[in-house]
């Protein structure tokens, strides 16, 4: 997938947990990890909304476009 | 909910007694197939077709069992709650290969009598409808899995 969701680098920076987070974005920690795990076919806009409101982020510090070879 | 559940009790029901049904028509396939060639053959001065009789319906009854086993396989998965998925698209693959084989089967005894084209037709028909229906699957599987991966 070409979009990387550094989601990992940015919960590390601003040391919020992953049940943490997910119990704000009300998700489960299963669909955290499909995020987290770069598994997501997509994101709404309202979830990176949130995401980037709690670890205090630009979507531009979550995401990231890596050219396929 | 519990109409739903009654709905899937009657299918699964229906299907076990047709697998029985068929299984008891295979052990007495000699005789139905002499039968057959007694009552509507012989007695009317034609030549003997007990074998193409009797060809015909153990073939057909083989498909036939294979697909009613198949068609077990994917009530069980409904009943699980696993609808959507891989595996009830090639169940569902299975079950229209199986109707194209009946209608194969039936097309050969239409030389020995004409009115089982129309059974071999009916057959190729539902084995088209079953293949449409896989293609369907194939489709709600993928809207699901983007569903399934949309955070």
């Amino acid at each position: 997938m070409p979009i990387i969701i550094n989601l990992d680098v940015m919960m590390a920076k601003r040391k919020i947990s992953s049940n943490y987070l997910a119990e704000q974005l009300d998700i489960t920690p299963a669909n955290l990890s499909i995020l987290k795990t770069g598994k997501a076919k997509a994101i709404r806009l309202s979830t990176l909304e949130k995401i980037c409101g709690i670890l205090d982020c630009q979507p531009a510090d979550l995401l990231e476009y890596r050219r396929e070879e | 909910m519990a109409k739903k559940n009654k709905c899937l009790i009657f299918s699964s029901v229906i299907t076990k007694l047709l697998l029985v049904l068929l299984i008891i028509t295979a052990i007495a396939g000699h005789w139905i197939a002499g039968y057959y060639n007694e009552t509507s053959v012989l007695s009317l001065g034609l030549d003997s077709i007990y074998i193409p009789v009797l060809i015909t319906l153990y073939l057909a009854l083989l498909a036939g069992f294979f697909a009613l086993l198949a068609l077990n396989k994917l009530l069980e998965n409904i009943k699980k709650s696993i609808v959507f998925s891989g595996v009830n698209v090639q169940i569902l693959k299975l079950i229209s290969y199986f109707c194209f084989a009946e209608s194969v089967i039936f097309f050969y005894f239409g030389f020995y009598r004409p009115l089982s084209f129309m059974v071999s037709a009916a057959a190729a028909f539902f084995g088209l409808l079953m293949w449409v229906l896989t293609n369907v699957f194939e489709k709600a599987v993928k809207i699901k899995e983007e569903n399934d991966f949309t955070v």
